[in-house]
């Protein structure tokens, strides 16, 4: 018999509350709801983190996905007053369903059912957020001394990652504000301006 | 008892859920909503594993899909700016005039 546990009570709250929000995300016609239904999903999968026992991550969800990511998709919503999206097509409609329905059902038949057992009968390890960042910016097989005096030796070494990626994110940065200049810089136009500075100087 | 497959469940149908938006929307900003969806459903998948095997890889997996995510988020609406101001507007529709 399955005991009904206040983490299980949380989760099919949290869960259900995430799967719903996106439903409204997906189909609201209104963008700047559809977004904030997505900002209230991501809200809720930081929940279900939690629940995890990965705090760090957790909040990373909050602070980037359920805070970065939505502010961002209002202001460009509003920037361009594309508020509303066109209804989709009801053939359209069909279509996704025949594929989204089919894939959920396989991949849930790979899922054994929770009462059952199948692969995830033990308990969640809970993740500190001290270990996950010595982790991350460390190399390999270095061994480093944890606040609690124990030692850990890194498994993952994922510091040139770490750093890779924060170049990844300086040049897509740059590079979207490049695209998303009013005008492109070309040729001409910095010669226009030379000109029309030439011709301010003179007068 | 909370258990790893409940995890996988509501990983499935949160991808579901976003591959439907992804093909219904004609939206370029919703298409990137469904996006955001479908990977934050493989962000659960991988933090699950992760945390039920005890290994430290799929957390920091998935702290490197939000970072990458929030890269793409820049560049996509960067595109969809210019893609609006190009056409006016930012369907899909109009996106298939590129081809000519």
């Amino acid at each position: 018999m399955e005991t009904f546990s206040p983490s299980l009570v949380a989760f099919y709250l949290i869960g259900g509350a995430a799967v719903l929000l996106a439903l409204f995300a997906v189909t609201a016609v209104n963008l700047v709801r559809a977004t904030l239904g997505l900002a209230f999903s991501f809200f809720a999968v930081g929940g279900i983190f939690w629940l995890l026992g990965s705090p760090f991550l957790a909040v990373l969800q909050l602070v980037v996905n359920a805070g970065a990511i939505p502010i961002v998709t209002i202001f460009i919503v509003m920037m361009t007053r594309a508020r509303s999206a066109k209804p989709s097509r009801p053939t359209s409609a069909v279509l996704a369903l025949l594929v989204a329905i089919p894939l959920l059902v396989a991949t849930l038949l790979f899922v054994p059912s929770p009462a059952t057992g199948g692969l995830g009968t033990t308990q969640v390890t809970p993740l500190s957020v001290e270990r996950l960042g010595v982790e991350l910016l460390s190399q390999r097989g270095r061994e480093s001394t944890l606040s609690d005096g124990s030692t850990l030796t890194s498994e993952a070494g994922t510091l040139i990652a770490f750093e890779a990626t924060a170049v990844v994110l300086l040049v897509a940065f740059v590079g979207a504000i490049l695209l998303a200049q009013r005008t492109p810089v070309t040729e001409s136009s910095t010669e226009r301006d030379t000109e029309k500075g030439l011709a301010d100087a003179d007068a | 008892m909370l258990t790893l497959n409940h995890f996988l469940g509501l990983s499935a149908l949160l991808f579901a859920v976003g591959l439907y938006g992804v093909l219904t929307r004609r939206n370029l900003i919703a298409v990137l909503i469904s996006v955001e969806v479908m990977l934050n459903a493989v962000l659960i998948n991988f933090v699950a594993f992760a945390r039920y095997g005890d290994n430290v890889q799929g957390d920091l997996f998935a702290l490197f899909i939000v970072a990458i995510a929030a890269a793409e988020v820049a560049v996509g609406l960067a595109i969809f700016l210019n893609v609006y101001k190009h056409n006016g507007a930012a369907d899909t529709d109009v996106l298939r005039r590129m081809k000519q």
